[in-house]
């Protein structure tokens, strides 16, 4: 276990033992910005993203006041940001957006691609990703964003490790798609 | 093409692009402290939790709960019953000073239901009836040990329990002697109980001494649950001597017909002495009802002398008077009970040494038994008679708050001798009656190697 992770498990017992919001505070530093972009690629705008983040960490409060059981922090947070994402999906349901679980139509690929091309690399894999599907969409953000092993994501997204790395492997392959081809 | 991608990535995330503004972070964080903490609950005293628990709760923390619940726990506990059970390390003594409470306890406790498991298991009737008198032993130090820590009902819902457990070791040891013509149970097993009931005897009596201090319900019940088991330790104890007996009789080399005579003639002795205490401990009660009774008289004679206008404390004084003459009369009964069951203990004694002399051993335990139970009726009584003494000497305090009247700073008889007498100490030496001026009322009980009562201001 890295001193890192000893230091939360210490923070996460003091929390239960006596709760106190200035531990929890040092938490929110460590993770606020990897839930943050987590979120960021979910959804429509930054402002989204923050108010999703924001309601995430006040969950986890509760959750650590509640003595709940806690296999990892980070996991918790994932799992949070990845529930409220589908709440903020559902409530939108029948509205012209992001639908959870749907590829976005595109209609006309070769304008996609044109679009794409006009930003620079990395603005264009960040519009690319933005564009696939919400399975793709995490497993990429996780593995190659935030840098998590495979059976982190596993644990976050509910499956094995094998379904992992197959999932990552037709979302790379999907960018790969959805960027324009390198000449 | 995916290195391509990955690489691009690697950008996005060295690049910042997409990380959240500094100023939302900021006011974010201020902003989840402040809803933080009106969640938080007004504080009040935390529950206690047990040492064993919080440490066990600080080590699951670092676990998955499949790990911590199905595998450390199990596994921890294991250990240690093992190490306690076959004590194969040094330091594992800590664990057999555990008390209940202690984090040790439960490895002690089931340390020793293994041994008790493996014996029983090898058919080892000795064994484990050794084991069984050894654990009350146990059971009763720690009784004694618990009543030593601070007064709480933790504390003596503890000594409540351990006496429980105290009386099942008592009663298995009990119903092991009985069985002992069919199960072969060894004359040194005999001697083994015998000796080890005179002890657990000795530490139940200091119990019941410290007890007799205390004038709360929940200790009077614990007292008399000692007092019971005491009983049956004492039982254990003549049990023990009749079947060292029929063990010499039958022939068995390991106990000599003198070692066997001289436990009979112990054993007598131990009665007349318990008899004897017994009738000590209520000439004691009678001494100081005596002298509340004579005090109290005075006091109500001061309070008229006075002019005192409270007729409710006068009234209160009188009414208090007359309680104390019930009592007295009570306890003049009960010093004539004892001094008839006291003489019917010296008796059975001088018949039994008789007998002895003739060597008539089997009939020397009949008068053991009887000499036995005889005492034991003795020190019911004087148990009774200490109940009574407390029920009433806590008044005395009551009347003294309600007296504005008498300032303990005087130097009146009336206000000095009302103190508060609440602790009633069972010891050898003298009885004092301690005044608010500094002043002591000592009275010397007949013979000085009874245990004289001592009556302090708390």
């Amino acid at each position: 276990m890295s001193g890192a992770k000893f230091n939360e498990k210490k923070i996460l017992y003091q929390l239960r033992t006596n709760p106190n919001p200035e531990d929890f505070a040092v938490l929110y530093d460590t993770y606020v910005k990897q839930i943050y972009h987590f979120v960021y690629f979910k959804v429509a705008s930054s402002e989204e993203a923050e108010d999703i983040t924001s309601e995430v960490f006040l969950k986890a409060w509760h959750y650590v006041q509640a003595k709940k059981e806690i296999n990892s922090f980070r996991g918790l947070l994932y799992r949070m940001a990845r529930n409220a994402i589908i709440d903020l999906y559902r409530a939108r349901a029948g509205k012209a957006e992001v639908m959870l679980g749907e590829e976005i139509e595109m209609a006309d690929p070769e304008n996609w691609q044109a679009a794409i091309e006009l930003k620079s690399d990395t603005e264009g894999v960040l519009a690319a990703l933005k564009k696939l599907k919400q399975e793709y969409q995490e497993v990429v953000t996780l593995r190659y964003i935030e840098q998590l092993d495979i059976h982190e994501i596993a644990e976050i997204i509910g499956k094995g490790n094998v379904a992992v790395r197959v999932t990552l492997h037709r979302a790379l392959k999907k960018l790969e798609q959805l960027l324009p081809k390198q000449t | 093409m995916a290195h391509r991608i990955i690489a691009q990535l690697d950008q996005l995330r060295a690049g910042r692009k997409i990380d959240p503004r500094s100023e939302w972070i900021t006011e974010s964080r201020r902003l989840l402290l402040v809803q933080m903490k009106n969640t938080l609950p007004v504080k009040a005293n935390p529950p206690q939790t047990a040492p064993l628990e919080q440490a066990w709760n600080w080590l699951a923390n670092f676990m998955s709960v499949n790990m911590a619940e199905r595998v450390v726990r199990p596994l921890a506990v294991l250990v240690i019953v093992l190490l306690v059970a076959t004590q194969l390390v040094n330091n594992v003594d800590a664990a057999y000073e555990a008390l209940p409470g202690d984090w040790l306890y439960p490895a002690k406790r089931a340390a020793e239901q293994t041994q008790v498991a493996v014996v029983a298991m090898m058919g080892d009737q000795n064994g484990e009836t050794k084991l069984h008198i050894k654990f009350a032993g146990r059971r009763a130090e720690e009784t004694k040990k618990i009543l030593q820590r601070d007064v709480t009902t933790q504390n003596t819902a503890q000594a409540v329990a351990t006496v429980a457990d105290l009386k099942v070791e008592i009663a298995t040891v009990n119903q092991k002697l009985n069985d002992a013509g069919t199960s072969g149970l060894g004359a040194d097993v005999a001697k083994d109980v015998k000796q080890n009931s005179e002890q657990i005897k000795d530490v139940l009596q200091d119990v019941k001494n410290n007890l007799s201090v205390s004038t709360s319900t929940a200790n009077s019940a614990l007292s008399q649950a000692v007092s019971e088991t005491k009983n049956l330790v004492k039982d254990v104890s003549v049990k023990a001597v009749e079947v060292l007996v029929s063990k010499q009789l039958a022939g068995d080399a390991s106990v000599s017909k003198e070692e066997v005579a001289k436990v009979v003639a112990t054993t007598l002795q131990s009665a007349a002495s318990d008899a004897n205490m017994s009738k000590q401990n209520v000439d004691g009660v009678k001494t100081i009802i005596d002298a509340v009774k004579t005090e109290v008289k005075d006091l109500t004679t001061d309070f008229k002398k006075q002019g005192n206008e409270n007729l409710n404390v006068v009234t209160t004084s009188k009414q208090f008077s007359d309680q104390i003459n019930v009592v007295a009369n009570q306890t003049v009964a009960a010093v004539l009970q004892t001094e008839a069951v006291s003489a019917q203990v010296q008796k059975s004694v001088i018949e039994g040494q008789a007998l002895l002399s003739t060597g008539d051993l089997t009939k020397a335990v009949d008068k053991i038994k009887e000499a036995n139970q005889a005492s034991q009726t003795a020190e019911k009584i004087s148990d009774q008679s200490l109940q009574t003494i407390q029920s009433v000497l806590p008044i005395v305090q009551v009347i003294k708050d309600n007296n504005p009247v008498v300032s303990p700073s005087t130097s009146t008889v009336s206000g000095a001798v009302f103190v508060k007498p609440v602790s009633i100490i069972m010891t050898t030496g003298t009885f004092v009656f301690t005044t608010t001026t500094g002043g002591a009322t000592t009275f010397k009980t007949s013979t000085s190697t009874i245990a004289p009562i001592i009556i302090n201001k708390r």
